[in-house]
């Protein structure tokens, strides 16, 4: 690895050209976002937020060319931007109610939340000032330890923790994906992963960002949407998540020629659908290792079996009872050197390893990280609620994990319940099946055994009454 | 076959349709606690109404072109109305699917 470089700057010393395309997509007809485009829009926002003495802005943008506008903005303001767990308005209130974040900024896709709404794509490239691109250059190329962003995702004490990256973190392991898998100038890359994510966010805007290369301003779900947009903008890397990749299976070989590179996070790729990625395309998945605590670890080529490579500058090993022990550049940094993770492994050649599974009580779906105890501690809050127990039951379909919920709640019903939650949570987080009970199969201790709470759902009619409505 | 007759007979086909189609999403989904027979076909299926999510619309998707030859699409927001509600789903198939349940 060598010295830090500027975005685009791989080999280049004074950053991007200013006429160089950052973005594209948007609203049928708009033409590509250069760099240019980027430090005008951040200028503006920053005079917004300078305006209203933000220094801790909570961002959240449905375009991503707003989305990195906003943070620009942050940081050439000397702020911490803060990204939430999800959009939900409860989600985003709290954040700025405890004062975690000032104000929400967003670009109009949250409504009825009090925040700053911004259209940095409105922006023109003129407005930018005459130092706005060296200062940008400058700060790109920054890697220090100071505090760069906060990241809020539910922990798994049931508080929302935030992790908080600096620009070695950060800014490092976007220039670390970027060179280790050859994203250059013509990287034209779409995420279906939401860039307040640390996922979507590294290898979905700032990996493309450091490469030179540009990506699609919106985050498209479904395979028609994909395979349109990928054949309209010349689409050559794709940043997914496992369920996303599964969804491809409705489109015909051929209906996303042109991508050379996918990436899958968030989750383990299923086989079958590494095979079918395969066979149908003719495309081996990249799966990175990851989370927001840790920024990357390693990767493996789906197709090229189950052993997880560390990711330059990244030393992994594993403690007697098979602990992650991490020694990471893209790890916070104040942490005990190695860091042991919440992830067990077995070694393998060449300083290699295999992964066994996450051992706290998070689940990943779609790449959303879901603390059970979390979801636990929302329903115990509500009124009414007199006990619950959450839990995940493996799921055989793409979601891999089923979230159920065991809840003692007289004169509440399900509907209540989900109604309540989803002021929290993105719908992937809300329990699919509930059970409503008279009361949780405790243990004279008040211990739950995972086993009592299992039964409870092992009947398919279980509650009919108590189904996702 | 009188008028009324006739519509009866679209009127049942529909119904039919819309029943094939609670059943494959309670079945692809695998929806446990959920009859069939008890979801509203005007109801929303994702966010306030069942309570789908996105993981679910894109199954969903799956199924829908596999069972019916339908084509989503060609931008998410008309993926979403039309997989909005079992009535619209139906209307798909009606209109685009290779399906024979049609008037």
């Amino acid at each position: 690895m060598t010295a830090a470089a500027e975005p685009g700057g791989a080999g280049g010393s004074s950053g991007r050209a200013p006429e160089s395309v950052i973005a594209f997509g948007g609203a049928p007809g708009d033409p590509p976002k250069t760099w240019l485009d980027l430090i005008a829009a951040a200028d503006q926002v920053r005079a917004s937020l300078v305006e209203r003495g933000w220094q801790r802005p909570l961002v959240f943008c449905g375009d991503r060319f707003a989305f990195l506008a906003c943070l620009l903005a942050a940081w050439e303001s000397s702020g911490l931007p803060i990204l939430p767990a999800n959009g939900r308005p409860e989600t985003l209130r709290a954040l700025v109610d405890a004062g975690a974040a000032d104000g929400l900024v967003h670009d109009g896709v949250v409504q009825g939340t009090p925040g700053l709404e911004v259209s940095p794509a409105c922006v023109d490239a003129g407005a930018a000032g005459a130092d706005a691109l060296a200062r940008a250059a400058r700060l790109f190329a920054r890697r220090d330890h100071d505090p760069l962003l906060a990241l809020y995702s539910s922990g798994s004490t049931g508080a929302p923790s935030a992790s908080i990256k600096t620009a070695a973190q950060l800014f490092g392991e976007a220039d670390t994906l970027a060179r280790t898998f050859d994203l250059g100038a013509r990287t034209r890359l779409l995420a279906t992963a939401p860039p307040h994510h640390i996922y979507g966010l590294l290898a979905g805007v700032l990996a493309p960002l450091y490469a030179g290369g540009a990506f699609l301003r919106q985050t498209p779900l479904h395979a028609p949407a994909i395979a349109r947009l990928v054949a309209e903008h010349g689409v050559d890397v794709l940043c997914a998540v496992p369920p996303h990749l599964h969804g491809l299976q409705v489109l015909a070989p051929g209906s996303i020629a042109g991508v050379t590179r996918v990436f899958s996070s968030g989750a383990r790729l299923p086989p079958e659908t590494a095979e079918f990625m395969r066979q149908r395309f003719g495309l081996g998945v990249t799966e990175l290792l990851g989370s927001s605590e840790t920024g990357g670890i390693a990767w493996r080529l789906a197709t090229d079996g189950a052993d997880w490579t560390p990711l330059p500058g990244v030393e992994v090993s594993a403690d007697l009872d098979g602990t992650l022990l991490l020694d990471s550049p893209f790890a916070a940094r104040h942490e005990p050197r190695p860091r042991r993770c919440a992830d067990r492994i077995e070694m393998t050649a060449g300083a290699r390893f295999r992964h066994l599974g996450r051992a706290d009580a998070i689940v990943k779906i779609a790449g959303e990280r879901v603390s059970l105890p979390e979801v636990e501690q929302r329903l115990l809050a509500l009124d009414g609620v007199r006990d619950a127990a959450v839990l995940a039951l493996d799921d055989a379909g793409p979601r891999q994990h089923e979230i159920c919920a065991a809840v003692v709640a007289p004169g509440l019903s399900v509907a209540d319940l989900r109604q309540a939650l989803a002021g929290w949570f993105d719908p992937v987080a809300i329990p699919r099946r509930f059970a409503l009970v008279d009361r949780l199969p405790r243990e004279e201790t008040g211990k739950l055994p995972r086993s009592r709470l299992e039964a409870l759902f092992a009947s398919e009619r279980q509650d009919r009454e108590g189904g996702p409505r | 076959m009188s008028t009324s007759e006739a519509h009866d007979q679209v009127e049942r086909v529909s119904q039919e349709l819309e029943a094939e189609i609670k059943q494959l999403i309670v079945g692809v989904l695998r929806l446990k606690q959920v009859e069939a027979a008890s979801i509203d076909a005007d109801a929303p299926l994702f966010h306030d109404g069942l309570g789908l999510d996105s993981l679910d619309a894109i199954q969903l998707g799956v199924a829908l072109q596999r069972t019916y030859g339908v084509v989503l699409g060609p931008d998410d927001a008309e993926t979403q109305r039309q997989m909005e509600s079992v009535r619209t789903i139906a209307e798909l198939v009606r209109s685009r699917g290779r399906s024979g349940v049609g008037p």
